[in-house]
């Protein structure tokens, strides 16, 4: 499958394929958190659209983390505000 | 908009509240009779939510210790320990506490809430990592916010999680800390010390144990849980709070590193005027009466467990096993809220929890026993979530 190249706001590029893969499993782990069942995308906004409070969003969090066999440290949760963000950041702990 | 728009659900929250009845968050005590009993709107009610866990808050020789405080020292110190404010009493209590738990240092603070805020702020320095149980008290959460370490969270009462997430994380270029509790506000369950000091240890990580709700009331001394499950001397902080157990106010952390000391330049010490004399002076005296009574926390475990029996065989949803702090699941705010108001209005007082005080955003009827309850009282405050009980099967039902 041929791959798109996507523009970040960094300047960096990467494929569309990695990015489509960490949204898909972002996406299932934010099943159980997604209680009005809404469609989930890049522009889904954590606590608004979903409704979850602070509490929660650290227990996603915790999911990540070992989804990903990541470290997330807290005081970085308050910059992620989209999914998309989220996304970005999963992407750019993975890569170091 | 105005600055307190962002007020606005805490309001409307609110506003759901009083259109059930009083709020659970603004209840008044007209009178305060004795440990379990004090009036509520013109009512005597026994109180089964305050951590008055050793009942000492009427205690003879604690009253006697602070009425002649105030009358030696004054009603306050006016100053900071690092200013005006460090009188020699405030360093008696800390060579107590340091002696009773076997530490090399202790250093007492205003509250206990400052300090958590204090000790940990202060031990967590840039490139630190301090772990925290995710159903850490909010002190513990704002003691992170206010260092300038990095924070991460492991599960709650979790030792196996805790231990991934040190490996995850391992050789950092700072040090690591690990902060846990010992019995949990909320729902009064216990944490295995002795297994997350053992995983805390392994990965050269310290750990800090805040036993606020636990000291005075579990250990063969009372020298909270760390004691009862065997690690007191392996614990690297402990931190306990006067307003609980010890019937006062104010907050201590102790060390077995005599390091600890530097901790008093933190900013929750330095800026902050220290403990009034009458609150040190009953602190000293509840501490001096633990010391001098092994089985001090006899009835209050009889008590708990004569609580806990009752409340589990009525069928209540009991978050943990028994231990002095008993919380129902309820199975919303609304109806959480209803039952506190109803058993107000039939002689009992109990805490209500929400979130975000409670994890998961559970709703929860807190109850808190003293020793200074009677077995009497305490049939007579199941004889009043016996009624309860009955008006629940009476709304399922219909």
């Amino acid at each position: 499958m041929r791959e798109a190249q996507i523009e970040l706001a960094s300047g960096e590029s990467v494929s569309s394929n990695t990015q489509d893969l960490i949204l898909q499993k972002v996406t299932s782990l934010l099943g159980p958190f997604n209680r009005e069942g809404i469609t989930i995308s890049r522009g889904t906004e954590i606590i608004t659209d979903l409704e979850v409070d602070s509490v929660a969003v650290f227990d996603l969090i915790m999911e990540v983390e070992d989804g990903y066999d990541i470290t997330f440290p807290m005081e970085t949760v308050s910059e992620i505000k989209s999914v998309g963000d989220l996304v970005d950041t999963i992407r750019s702990l993975k890569n170091g | 908009m105005s600055i307190f728009s962002k007020f606005d659900p805490y309001l409307e929250r609110l506003s759901k509240a009083l259109q059930i009845g009083r709020s659970p968050v603004g209840i008044q005590f007209d009178e305060i009779l004795s440990a379990t009993r004090g009036i509520v709107d013109g009512k005597e009610v026994i109180m089964v939510g305050t951590n008055n866990y050793l009942g000492l808050t009427f205690d003879e020789k604690c009253v006697a210790a602070a009425k002649a405080a105030i009358d030696s020292h004054g009603t306050g110190t006016t100053g900071s320990r690092v200013a005006n404010g460090n009188y020699a009493e405030h360093a008696k209590l800390e060579q107590s506490i340091s002696k009773f738990m076997g530490m090399a240092s202790t250093i007492v603070f205003s509250t206990g809430y400052q300090t958590n805020l204090a000790a940990i702020s202060a031990l967590v320095g840039d490139k630190d990592q301090v772990f925290i149980d995710a159903d850490s008290h909010a002190c513990i959460y704002d003691a992170t916010r206010l260092s300038t370490g990095s924070t991460i969270r492991f599960r709650h009462n979790n030792a196996e999680d805790l231990d991934k997430r040190l490996a995850r994380t391992e050789k950092p270029e700072g040090d690591r800390l690990v902060v846990v509790e010992g019995m949990y506000s909320m729902f009064g369950d216990l944490a295995p010390i002795d297994e997350l000091t053992e995983v805390a240890h392994k990965h050269g990580a310290m750990i800090y144990v805040d036993e606020a709700h636990s000291f005075g009331s579990f250990g063969p001394n009372g020298r909270g849980l760390s004691e009862e499950q065997g690690v007191l001397d392996k614990v690297d902080f402990y931190s306990a709070t006067f307003s609980k157990s010890l019937a006062s106010i104010g907050g201590f952390c102790s060390s077995k590193h005599p390091q600890f000391e530097m901790l008093r330049v933190s900013r929750p010490y330095m800026f902050t005027a220290s403990s009034s004399p009458s609150s040190i002076a009953s602190a000293q005296a509840a501490l001096d009466h633990i010391i001098a009574n092994k089985g001090v926390h006899e009835n209050l475990w009889a008590r708990s467990r004569q609580l806990h029996a009752g409340l589990a065989e009525m069928g209540f949803d009991l978050a943990a096993d028994a231990s002095p702090v008993i919380a129902i699941r309820r199975p919303s705010e609304e109806i959480a809220i209803r039952d506190f108001n109803t058993l107000l209005d039939r002689g009992v007082y109990v805490n209500f929890s929400g979130p975000p005080a409670t994890p998961a955003g559970i709703s929860l009827l807190r109850l808190s026993v003293s020793a200074a309850h009677t077995e009497e009282e305490i049939d007579q405050v199941l004889a009043v979530f016996k009624t309860l009980a009955q008006d629940n099967t009476v709304t399922a039902a219909e």
